[in-house]
C-alpha cells in the first residue's frame, strides 16, 4: 500500500515539475519556444497515461486501443495539418465599400 | 452480483469481467481522442492563418487560473488514484475519503473556470461577435481565438461534470466495492484521468503557446 502511495506521489511531483518545465519554457527559457512547451505538454499527457491510468500493467487488448489512439490522431493531426503549413497565399486587392 | 467472485454469465471468470470492462473504456477513451482531435485541428488551423493576432487573443486569458485548474486536476488524479488503491486493499472508508477529495478538487475547477474565469471573459467583452471588444488588425483572429477558447473549455467542461456525477455514484455505491470486486472503480478512475489528459493539452494551447516568444 505505501509503496503505491508513494509512486503516486512521485507521478504526481513529476507532473508538477513538467509544469514549471512548461513555464519555464514558455517565460524564462526562450530558446525551447513553443516546440518544448507542446513536447513537455505530450509528456505530461503520458506520465499520466502510465502513472496515474497504469497503461504499463494492462493487457494486449488495451494497448492496442491505447495505439490506435495515438496513431488516429496522428493521422488526423498530421494530414489534417499538411493543407494549411503546405498551402501558399498570395495576397489579393480587394476593394473595400 | 454481491458476491465477490461472481460474475455475469456472459463471462468465463469474474477476471474475464474485469479484463472486458478495463479494455471497452479504453477503446472509448480511443474514440473520446478522436472526438477532441478536431478541436486540437481547429486550433492548428486557425492560429497558422494568423498567428500574431490569434496570440493576442491567447494573451488575454487568466493565466492565474489556468495554473491553478491544472494544478486542481492534477492533484484530484492523484487522490483518486490513492482512492483506488485503498479499495485495492480492502480500505472502503478511506476510498470514499479519498475520492471524495477528487471530486471536490474537480468540484473547484468548474467553480474557478465557469463562476470566475467564464464571468471574467464575459464582463470584458471577450466572447465572439458584434460587441467583441478587442479592436484593430488583432480582432479576427482573437475571435478565432476566443471561439476555440469557449467551445473547447465548455466541451472539457461537459466531460468534467459527467465525470463528477460518476464520482458521486461511486461514492454512493461504496457498499458494493471490495477489494476483490471494484471494477467501476477502476474504470471511473481511467475516465476521470482522461478529463485531466485532455486539460494538459488544452492548458499550453490556451495560455502557454500565445505567451511563449
Amino acid at each position: 500500500m505505501t509503496a503505491i502511495v508513494l509512486r503516486l506521489v512521485a507521478v504526481a511531483s513529476l507532473m508538477f515539475a513538467l509544469l514549471a518545465a512548461e513555464f519555464a519554457a514558455t517565460f524564462v527559457f526562450s530558446g525551447w519556444g513553443r516546440g518544448g512547451v507542446a513536447i513537455i505538454a505530450i509528456t505530461m499527457a503520458a506520465v499520466a497515461a502510465f502513472g496515474f491510468m497504469d497503461l504499463h500493467q494492462e493487457d494486449v487488448t488495451v494497448w492496442l486501443f491505447a495505439a490506435a489512439a495515438v496513431l488516429w490522431l496522428t493521422i488526423l493531426l498530421g494530414l489534417g495539418s499538411l493543407d494549411p503549413f503546405t498551402r501558399s497565399l498570395f495576397p489579393t486587392n480587394s476593394m473595400t465599400p | 452480483m454481491s458476491d465477490a467472485a461472481a460474475h455475469e454469465f456472459q463471462f468465463a471468470s469474474a477476471e474475464h469481467q474485469r479484463e472486458t470492462a478495463i479494455s471497452g473504456i479504453w477503446l472509448f477513451l480511443a474514440t473520446e481522442a478522436l472526438f477532441f482531435g478536431p478541436i486540437f485541428l481547429s486550433w492548428i488551423f486557425a492560429r497558422h492563418a494568423d498567428p500574431s493576432a490569434f496570440d493576442v487573443g491567447g494573451r488575454r486569458t487568466d493565466l492565474t487560473i489556468g495554473l491553478a485548474n491544472t494544478a486542481l486536476l492534477i492533484a484530484s488524479s492523484f487522490a483518486y488514484g490513492v482512492g483506488l488503491a485503498l479499495i485495492g486493499f480492502g480500505r472502503r472508508r478511506g476510498m470514499v475519503a479519498w475520492l471524495a477529495i477528487a471530486w471536490a478538487l474537480g468540484a473547484a475547477f468548474i467553480g474557478l473556470k465557469f463562476g470566475v474565469e467564464w464571468r471574467t471573459e464575459l464582463s470584458e467583452g471577450l466572447f465572439p461577435g458584434a460587441h467583441f471588444s478587442i479592436h484593430g488588425p488583432a480582432r479576427s483572429g482573437a475571435q478565432l481565438f476566443f471561439a476555440f477558447y469557449f467551445f473547447a473549455t465548455a466541451l472539457h467542461g461537459l466531460h468534467l461534470l459527467i465525470g463528477l456525477g460518476l464520482l458521486a455514484w461511486i461514492i454512493i455505491q461504496a457498499e458494493r466495492f471490495t477489494a476483490e470486486n471494484h471494477t467501476p472503480v477502476h474504470v471511473v478512475g481511467l475516465y476521470w484521468t482522461f478529463i485531466d489528459v485532455i486539460w494538459l493539452i488544452l492548458f499550453p494551447l490556451i495560455y502557454l503557446i500565445g505567451r511563449a516568444s
